[in-house]
C-alpha cells in the first residue's frame, strides 16, 4: 500500500475522532449547563414557595402561640414541607402553652396524619422532619412507625426516632431505650441523655432495676448514663457496685455519688491501689462527705499522684460546713510542701 | 405612626434566629412596644455605641450571637453612661447554668431560659417598663 495514501487515511481516521470527541464534549457541556439552569430554577421555585408559605403561615402562627384563635385556612401541598419545617422549629423554640397551642393548631390542620404519611412514604429528609413533628406531637399513634425507624442503621434518623418515642411515651420509651442505650457505646453519651433528659424518672426506675444484672463490660455504661441524667440511684444498688473489683466500674459508681447513703464505701475507697479510683473517691466526698471528712481529705494532700492532691484540695474546699477558717486551719497543720503547695494553688484558684 | 412610637416604650431586640426574632417582634408590639430588632452582635454593638441612638426602654438580648455575643454587648451597654440603667433581660440556652450566671455578673437584670413560655418572657418585660401600656 501507498505509504502516502495510508498517512492521508490515518490523519482522516484521527481528525474524524477529534471532531467527535468535541461534538460530544460539546453536548455534555451543553447538557450540565442546562442541568445547572433547571436546577437554580428548581431552587429559586422552591424559595419563592417557602417564602410564600412562610409569609402566610407566619402570623397565624404568631398569633396562636400568644393565645389568640385565628381562623385557619386549610394547609395546601405545597406549603406541607415549609410549613412543617417552621412549626417544628418554632416548637423547638418555645414551650409551656405556646407549645400545647402550636400542637392544637396542627391537629386542626391534621398535620398528625400527614406526618405519619411522611414517615411511612417520604424522602429520608422528610422523615426525618416528619419524625421531629410527631414528635412535638406525642403521637401515640406513631409509635409503630418510630419504632421501626429507631431500628435502621441510619443514626440520624434512628436517633431522632428515638428522641420521639420519649417525647410520646416516656415510661415505654425507657423501657426500651435503656438496655439499647446501655448496648450501643458507639452513640456519644452527651447525645444520649439530650434524648433521655425527659425520662430521666422512669429510666432511673429501669436502671435501678436491671444494674444488678449487668455483667462488668456494660456496667460502667449503665452508670455513665446515670451519672448523665444525673438520677440519684439507690444505694443499695450503688454501694454494689462501688465494692466491685473493676476499676472502670467503682470510678463509673463513683462519679454517680449524690447522696451521702453510700460514704461509708465511698471512704474506703479513698486508700484504693489505683490512682484514678482514689480521684474519683476525693471528688465524691467532696459532694457529699461531712466535717469529719476533712482529717481523711486531709491525710490524701500527701498522695503519690498529682491528681488525687489536686481533687482532695478540691474536695476539702467544697466540703459542706467547712468554712475559710477551719480550711486556714488545715493549711497551718500541713508538713509536706506538695500538700501545701496543692491547697495553696486551689485556694488561690477560687480566689481568682 | 412616628408619635405612637415616641410614646411606646422601646425594647431593642437583639436575636440572630429570624423566626424567633419575629415571635419577639409580634408579641412585643401586639402589647404596645416599639421594637427594634438586630440580626447580630456587630451591628448590635454599633447600635450601642451610636450617640445618634438613645437609650431604649428595655433590651432582650440572645446570649449566642454572631460576631459579638451577648455578654460583651452587655458591657458595652453598662460603659455608655446614658444606657448604664437600661434593664437588659437576656436569652439563654437551658442547661447552662454557667452562662446564666455570667449574663448576671456581666450585669443582666434578669434571664429567661430558652426554650421560653411567652407569657413569662412578657411578665418579666412588663416588670421592668412599668410605665409602659
Amino acid at each position: 500500500m501507498n505509504p502516502r495514501a495510508l498517512s492521508a487515511g490515518a490523519s482522516d481516521t484521527f481528525v474524524s475522532v477529534a471532531l467527535w470527541t468535541g461534538t460530544v464534549a460539546l453536548a455534555l457541556t451543553l447538557l450540565l449547563a442546562l442541568q445547572i439552569v433547571l436546577l437554580r430554577m428548581a431552587l429559586r421555585r422552591r424559595e419563592r414557595r417557602t417564602a410564600l408559605a412562610v409569609a402566610r403561615w407566619r402570623p397565624l402562627l404568631n398569633q396562636i402561640i400568644i393565645g389568640e384563635d385565628p381562623a385557619l385556612p386549610a394547609l395546601a401541598p405545597r406549603e406541607h414541607l415549609p410549613f412543617l419545617h417552621l412549626w417544628a422549629h418554632l416548637q423547638a423554640s418555645l414551650r409551656g402553652e405556646a407549645s400545647a397551642a402550636l400542637n392544637a393548631m396542627a391537629c386542626r390542620l391534621g398535620v398528625d396524619t400527614l406526618a405519619r404519611g411522611m414517615l411511612a412514604r417520604g424522602a429520608r429528609d422528610e422523615r426525618l422532619l416528619a419524625t421531629l413533628v410527631l414528635g412535638h406531637l406525642g403521637d401515640r399513634a406513631a409509635w409503630p412507625q418510630l419504632l421501626a425507624l429507631a431500628r435502621v442503621p441510619d443514626s440520624a434518623l434512628s436517633l431522632t426516632a428515638l428522641w420521639a418515642l420519649v417525647r410520646v411515651d416516656p415510661d415505654a420509651a425507657a423501657e426500651y431505650l435503656t438496655p439499647l442505650f446501655i448496648e450501643r457505646e458507639d452513640w456519644a453519651l452527651s447525645h444520649v441523655a439530650g434524648i433521655l433528659q425527659q425520662a430521666s424518672g422512669p429510666v432511673a426506675a429501669v436502671l435501678a432495676r436491671i444494674l444488678p444484672q449487668l455483667g462488668d463490660e456494660r456496667l460502667p455504661r449503665a452508670l455513665r448514663i446515670a451519672e448523665s441524667l444525673r438520677v440519684t440511684l439507690p444505694g443499695g444498688v450503688l454501694a454494689a457496685a462501688l465494692q466491685s473489683r473493676s476499676s472502670a466500674v467503682v470510678i463509673a459508681a463513683l462519679r454517680g455519688v449524690l447522696t451521702p447513703e453510700t460514704l461509708p464505701e465511698v471512704r474506703a475507697l479513698l486508700l484504693h491501689e489505683d490512682w484514678q479510683v482514689r480521684v474519683q473517691a476525693a471528688r465524691a466526698l467532696g459532694r457529699v462527705g461531712e466535717r469529719s471528712d476533712a482529717a481523711r481529705l486531709t491525710a490524701l494532700l500527701g498522695d503519690p499522684q498529682w491528681w488525687v492532691r489536686y481533687r482532695a484540695a478540691q474536695a476539702l474546699r467544697e466540703l459542706p460546713l467547712l468554712s475559710r477558717a477551719d480550711l486556714e486551719a488545715v493549711r497551718a497543720s500541713l508538713q509536706d510542701r506538695f500538700a501545701l503547695d496543692m491547697l495553696d494553688q486551689v485556694l488561690a484558684e477560687e480566689a481568682a | 405612626m412616628d408619635n405612637e412610637h415616641a410614646s411606646a416604650p422601646q425594647v431593642l431586640v437583639v436575636e440572630d434566629d429570624d423566626h424567633i426574632a419575629q415571635v419577639l417582634r409580634f408579641m412585643l408590639e401586639r402589647q404596645g412596644y416599639h421594637v427594634v430588632h438586630l440580626a447580630d452582635g456587630r451591628a448590635a454593638g454599633d447600635y450601642i455605641g451610636s450617640a445618634a441612638n438613645p437609650p431604649p426602654g428595655l433590651v432582650l438580648l440572645d446570649v449566642m450571637l454572631p460576631y459579638v455575643d451577648g455578654f460583651e454587648l452587655v458591657r458595652l451597654i453598662r460603659e455608655r453612661a446614658d444606657w448604664a440603667g437600661v434593664p437588659v433581660l437576656m436569652l439563654t440556652a437551658k442547661n447552662t447554668e454557667r452562662d446564666t450566671v455570667r449574663a448576671l455578673d456581666a450585669g443582666a437584670n434578669d434571664f429567661v431560659i430558652k426554650p421560653f413560655q411567652p407569657n413569662e418572657l412578657l411578665a418579666r418585660v412588663r416588670r421592668f417598663l412599668k410605665t409602659g401600656p
